[in-house]
């Protein structure tokens, strides 16, 4: 059986080329790897379709809001050790301390995670993760990358996926037959509870693809620096001369 | 997970955060752009909250406020950019309305799913050249926490926005990118036509699940 899946996985992606939009590259500076990425985000999108979007209807038909939002809050709540880890590394001691307040008190008072006991008493979420760690050290992020099945990424991104991946806590202490059903349900329950949004965004987007590597891009580098970014082309994105009015 | 939650997360909020934004019942010359904001979410999650009002009565209501404190034509050229002079005139003109139109009904049907969400003014930023960014925060709901930026640009006395930021993604500057693509294979024909063909489609779903 699973000497299939790379077969499967080639030939979806193969055939999401004839849908792949062809055409000049748009960016090359920005997204100078776009003619790969547009493959495997149209990959993605079948993968999407055919696989996780109707297994999340199931799910989203199935549990009330409440539950999805419970289970949401389990599996953010097991994440909360990584950010805490994360903003020792980023040298931010008040942020890992809120980090370090938020598991304690959602997994005590809130009932292993089930309830966010933390947001409603103010302490903010962090959600930091290597990637970003890596974006503080002055790390670059390198070009925009498209990851099969994990989605927008960069170099840089990639490398802190794969150093969350190996310093999830939970897979040391739990077997992998328990943690990969798990993580899987947590992405089912995520897609579950953004379904209609991510309807929305395809629906209205001119260039879907586009839409999502501009948005992921400008995120993560506001997410790297906490703060809006300085513009530096602020000049070109607001000021831009005009002959007329 | 943290990355993926987010990214959905924080997309998915670009549109619903939006329209929870701008009305300006009345347009005074004298108002800081801070005072506008304020104002204007009041008036908007008023109208929100009225629910025995049909959505589509309350999204009209919501329109009329918001058209007055867009400056769409300002954000129409900020949004071509360097293309704004490939379209004529004319294509000028119908490019501002269907951007408008489209705008107004991507963000409307969000308005469906409004959950008593409050939305609180945490600050302002002073810009180059006499911008002014009003900074404010979703409490409550999905988005809990979002972060939402109205830059604001005073146009004859009067305060009005010219960009949303979303956690740091930019209105403005995504559908530049998003235009520039379409603009580049197809001309401002192609465009103009899939604004047309967006803004003609029926709306999606609208009621929530």
């Amino acid at each position: 059986m699973k000497r299939w899946i790379p077969l499967l996985v080639g030939l979806l992606w193969m055939g999401s080329v004839g849908c792949a939009t062809t055409g000049p590259p748009t960016d090359p500076e920005r997204d100078p790897w776009e003619g790969l990425n547009r493959k495997t985000h149209a990959l993605n999108e079948t993968l999407d379709m055919w696989i996780l979007a109707p297994i999340a209807t199931g799910w989203d038909f199935v549990a009330p809001e409440v539950v999805q939002i419970g289970v949401d809050n389990v599996f953010n709540n097991l994440s909360t050790p990584i950010s805490f880890a994360n903003n020792l590394l980023q040298g931010k001691p008040v942020q890992a301390y809120e980090d370090f307040g938020r598991f304690l008190l959602n997994s005590s008072v809130g009932a292993a995670g089930l309830f966010d006991m933390a947001s409603a008493i103010g302490i903010p979420e962090h959600n930091e993760d290597f990637g970003q760690t890596l974006g503080v050290w002055g790390v670059p992020p390198g070009p925009y990358l498209v990851l099969p099945i994990f989605g927008p990424s960069s170099p840089r991104d990639t490398v802190g996926l794969a150093v969350d991946a190996a310093s999830y806590p939970w897979s040391y202490l739990v077997p992998i037959w328990v943690t990969t059903p798990a993580r899987a349900f947590d992405i089912v329950n995520l897609r579950a509870i953004y379904l209609e949004e991510i309807d929305d965004n395809r629906e209205s987007a001119f260039d879907y693809y586009v839409f999502l590597r501009e948005a992921w891009i400008d995120n993560r580098q506001k997410r790297v620096l906490d703060q809006d970014p300085d513009e530096e082309d602020e000049d070109d994105l607001y000021y831009f001369d005009e002959d007329e009015e | 997970m943290t990355m993926l939650r987010t990214q959905w997360g924080r997309v998915g909020a670009f549109m619903l955060a939006a329209c929870l934004l701008l009305a300006g019942a009345r347009a005074l010359a004298a108002e800081t752009a801070r005072g506008v904001v304020e104002q204007t979410v009041d008036a908007v999650v008023a109208v929100l909250k009225q629910e025995d009002r049909s959505v589509d009565d309350r999204i009209g209501e919501i329109e009329q406020i918001v058209y007055a404190r867009f400056d769409f034509r300002t954000m129409s050229k900020l949004v071509l950019a360097r293309n704004w002079k490939k379209f004529s005139k004319d294509q000028q003109a119908e490019f501002i309305e269907a951007f408008k139109t489209y705008l107004s009904r991507s963000y409307g049907r969000r308005l469906n799913r409004y959950e008593q969400e409050k939305v609180e003014i945490t600050g302002e930023r002073e810009e180059k050249r006499g911008d002014v960014t009003i900074l404010t925060k979703i409490a409550g709901g999905q988005f809990d926490g979002t972060e939402v930026n109205y830059r604001m640009r005073n146009k004859d006395g009067a305060w009005k926005v010219i960009d949303v930021v979303i956690e740091g993604v930019s209105l403005v500057s995504n559908y530049r990118s998003q235009f520039k693509t379409v603009v580049g294979k197809g001309g401002p024909e192609k465009l103009l036509k899939q604004l047309a063909e967006k803004n003609a489609a029926p709306p999606g779903e609208g009621d929530d699940s």
